[in-house]
């Protein structure tokens, strides 16, 4: 036993997985975090549709995604929350097409009453998160408070900065701060029941608009190709209405 | 630390073979692991584009704010962390195991579990945090002070651990010498403790700033990231990383600088004790 111990540990930190796995196919995405969900309902849907092919995800915020791409990191497919990401990544990308739209929400916690209109974003006092720079739903949010009149202001009221739009919703579930600003699609299950959401009157003209597109040095173009499809296709829209997200 | 005669001593004679050669490269292995980044990095780096970099504001301010929040959890450290490891060293109370352990706990705890923890203690639904808010008027999660009690929570140990086992090697004849000379306690901590262990003092103060300085995951869990308020170097880093690689690079090499040169002053004290 002694003498086989590390091979054992060996086998157990590589190789083995390319055994297991000879027989299948893997697709990467990189997929926006917002669409964690929807996009794990269309893997069923693919996965049937395509037998022997294993679709693994890379859930992130579209910026840091974008980066990993520039980098040369392993994806077969991007699909971003927003057109500047792909525009950024484009030199390793196929033409984007448009699959989904979104709506922007404020979120607040329940039993913390102080944010009930975008105004109120605005007030003193308030404490409010919002995602980083780069970060697509931080860019909506902010052109949506340009909007208003209430960038600045209400950007004085920032208490932290997210990478993607899913540690908004945490930070604000979690009562630590007075409201956010998401997608309506965010409020999933996990947190509905710790989040009020109020809408963002005023600012329906931003409208999150999602992207796909393939990447072009993809070691499985067809397939690739075939996911994009998929995405912007009736399977996508299968997956993606239910969970609230609207057509393109 | 009772130093070897020398640090390359010669392996027991015998047929070398084989052995060697595995080891070898493993060995080789490993310096590749650690030196490759490090050229990586620099290979990275355009130098004009450096010092332009080190003139954006948001560079400025995780410098400045760095330096705030390491240096304050440094002091918090020394300040709570000298009277526990004195504690723990000379005083024999209940339950010192066990404080033992809970002072060495965080160094390996994942620090992002720490802040989780943190936020269930000091957050506005901690523990201790509606007090905090309501009664004293302090909130800690997502300001500077926040920050400060992430860093101090990582790194205090460092200090604490370093001075505690000094204290454990002194001879206490040194104090009983100076107690039956008609001392006081202050005064025998000020006069003989204190200058004894001065090398084991400064090495985990340099220990205790260095963890402080480069904390991330206790950090950006507890205290957010906000530029000039919560966004220290290392979480600027990893923002960069996402958003502009260069201003990445550039705050990277600041912090391997820092590094290294704490680096050389430790091995400076350790070498001669």
């Amino acid at each position: 036993m002694r003498r086989i111990l590390p091979l054992l540990l060996l086998a157990a930190c590589g190789g083995s997985p390319a055994a297991q796995t000879a027989a299948r196919t893997e697709l990467t995405v990189a997929a926006a975090m917002s669409l964690k969900e929807a996009l794990l309902d269309l893997e069923r849907s693919f996965e049937k549709d395509h037998p022997g092919v294993d679709v693994v995800f890379n859930f992130a915020g579209s910026q840091a995604l974008a980066a990993q791409i520039l980098e040369g990191a392993p994806a077969d497919v991007f699909a971003s929350a927003d057109h500047a990401q792909i525009e950024r990544a484009k030199a390793r990308l196929g033409p984007p097409r448009v699959f989904a739209r979104n709506r922007l929400v404020i979120v607040a916690p329940v039993g913390d009453d102080r944010v009930q209109s975008p105004a109120d974003l605005a007030k003193p006092g308030v404490r409010l998160v919002i995602a980083a720079d780069g970060v697509p739903v931080g860019e909506y949010a902010r052109a949506a408070l340009d909007r208003l009149g209430l960038r600045e202001a209400a950007l004085a009221n920032v208490v932290s900065r997210e990478e993607n739009v899913r540690g908004v919703v945490g930070k604000v579930a979690a009562g630590e701060a007075d409201a956010g600003v998401a997608y309506a699609t965010d409020v999933t299950e996990g947190v509905q029941d710790r989040l009020r959401v109020v809408p963002f009157t005023g600012a329906e003209e931003i409208v999150p608009t999602y992207e796909v597109a393939a990447v072009t040095d993809s070691p499985q173009p067809a397939l690739a190709a075939a996911f994009v499809d998929a995405l912007a296709g009736p399977p996508g829209a299968a997956a993606l209405a239910p969970r609230g997200f609207l057509p393109p | 630390m009772t130093a070897p005669a020398s640090d390359d001593m010669p392996l027991a004679p015998g047929r070398p073979g084989q052995a060697h050669l595995v080891l070898g490269l493993l060995a080789g292995a490993a310096v590749v692991l650690f030196a490759l980044p490090l050229v990586g990095l620099l290979a990275r780096v355009a130098p004009g584009e450096l010092w332009r970099q080190f003139g954006e504001p948001a560079i400025q301010d995780a410098l400045r704010l760095s330096l705030e929040v390491s240096l304050c959890a440094a002091a918090l450290s020394v300040a709570l962390g000298f009277p526990l490891a004195y504690a723990l060293a000379r005083l024999p109370f209940p339950g010192r195991g066990v404080v033992r352990a809970l002072v060495a706990l965080p160094m390996v705890l994942p620090p992002v579990v720490g802040g989780a923890a943190l936020l269930a203690a000091f957050g506005r639904r901690g523990l201790l945090g509606g007090f905090l808010e309501h009664g004293l008027g302090v909130i800690l999660p997502y300001t500077t002070a926040g920050a400060v009690v992430a860093a101090t929570f990582v790194a205090a140990p460092f200090f604490v651990t370093t001075v505690e086992a000094a204290l454990r090697g002194l001879d206490p004849r040194l104090e009983q010498a100076a107690a039956t000379l008609g001392a006081s306690r202050w005064r025998i901590v000020g006069t003989v403790v204190l200058p004894a262990i001065r090398p084991s003092l400064l090495a985990g103060l340099a220990l205790c700033w260095a963890r402080a300085l480069g904390e991330f995951g206790a950090t950006i869990t507890f205290a957010g990231n906000l530029q000039a308020r919560t966004q220290t170097m290392p979480l600027a880093v990893y923002e960069a990383l996402h958003t502009g690689p260069d201003a990445a690079i550039a705050l990277s090499l600041i912090l391997l600088a820092v590094s290294l040169a704490l680096l050389a002053a430790l091995r400076g004290h350790l070498a001669r004790p």
